[in-house]
């Protein structure tokens, strides 16, 4: 079953089957959203192996504190919560700053592009989704994350801020401008390939 | 409606849109630039976990829980005893010792000199301060540590 179409009486009698420790209930759980754990982590921190080992200490820690869930939220909201927590402090013990470097650096989300991504060698109808892919890959972990949660895990502004931490504002804000970066990049890259 | 309220509304028609799967039908010119913007935003992502993954993760999480399980009651009792031990000690002393302790402490302050009276309050300053910066570095932690 996927996870979007949960209710909140699914989620709390899911909750309730892991915490007495039904058989088979975390193993569901875990199911459920690991694909949710993995776009958050991943569009955290990038890299695949970190990201597997992220996703299963976030498991770990929603088992331990599972307890400690309320209904009043959805628990793909709060489990989002758990695994940005889990990859924001990853990113933070390596000093990998979060959010918004590139704001003063002055250079575009093309130019920051890595030298590996090959966007020639794609065909001509794929160029600009593989320039606008170049150029999310190039937004800061946070600005990245935000996107991904509204866009295609669907998430409402609000469930955005409970999961971050950030006002709503502030995620509105985010997703303002870094939608306008992307099509400022992908017009730019239209540019250039003219 | 501003500059930046309109190119607002453009964004979420074109996402709007895309949800819907009717990108084609009256579109703005503002809106239809973020199409393409907000499709890629909308592709799937690889997710390159292991196929077993959530049975490992099940099993490592039951099997962590059991041993906390098993460990905790013994911890607690073990701790419960050696705080009542400390404390009977702690007072065996204080009814065995206490009237000396009470009459050198002036005389010890005397010996030190003048000067003895700042290096205590600063040796309590810097105790002060060390609490002080664990109890932060803690609430930090458990901060971060667990969900909110």
């Amino acid at each position: 079953m996927d996870a979007d179409s949960h209710t909140l009486a699914d989620d709390q009698a899911l909750v309730d089957d892991v915490l007495a420790g039904r058989p088979g209930a975390f193993e569901r759980l875990v199911t459920q959203y690991q694909k949710l754990c993995w776009h958050v982590i991943h569009r955290m921190v990038r890299q695949a192996e970190d990201t597997q080992d992220l996703c299963q200490e976030t498991f770990l820690r929603v088992h331990q504190y599972l307890h400690q869930y309320r209904s009043e939220s959805a628990l793909k909201s709060w489990i989002a919560q758990v695994a940005y927590s889990v990859a924001k402090r990853h990113l933070e013990r390596k000093r990998i700053p979060i959010a918004e470097p590139s704001e003063v650096d002055g250079s575009s989300l093309l130019e920051q592009a890595p030298d590996d991504f090959d966007i020639e060698s794609a065909s001509i109808e794929s160029q600009s989704a593989a320039h606008l892919h170049a150029a999310i890959e190039c937004l800061p972990p946070m600005q990245r994350t935000i996107l991904t949660l509204y866009h295609l895990e669907e998430l409402p502004i609000g469930e955005i801020s409970v999961v971050t931490g950030l006002a709503e504002g502030t995620i509105k804000s985010h997703l303002f401008r870094s939608r306008k970066q992307l099509r400022d990049a992908l017009s730019e890259s239209m540019g250039v390939a003219a | 409606m501003n500059t930046d309220e309109r190119e607002w509304q453009a964004q979420e028609l074109a996402a709007r849109a895309e949800r819907a799967g009717n990108v084609l039908l009256d579109l703005d010119p503002l809106s239809a630039g973020y199409v393409p913007v907000v499709r890629a935003l909308r592709e799937p992502m690889a997710v390159g976990l292991p196929e077993d993954f959530a049975a490992r993760v099940a099993r490592l999480a039951v099997a962590r829980a059991s041993a906390t399980a098993a460990d905790s009651p013994m911890e607690n009792r073990m701790l419960i005893a050696l705080g009542l031990l400390l404390g009977l000690s702690a007072l065996a002393s204080a009814i065995i010792y206490g009237g000396n302790w009470f009459s050198a402490i002036p005389a010890a302050f005397g010996k030190l000199g003048p000067s003895s009276g700042s290096w205590v309050l600063l040796l309590a300053g810097c105790l002060g301060l060390s609490w002080m910066g664990e109890q932060v570095r803690q609430r930090t932690e458990s901060r971060n540590l667990s969900p909110r």
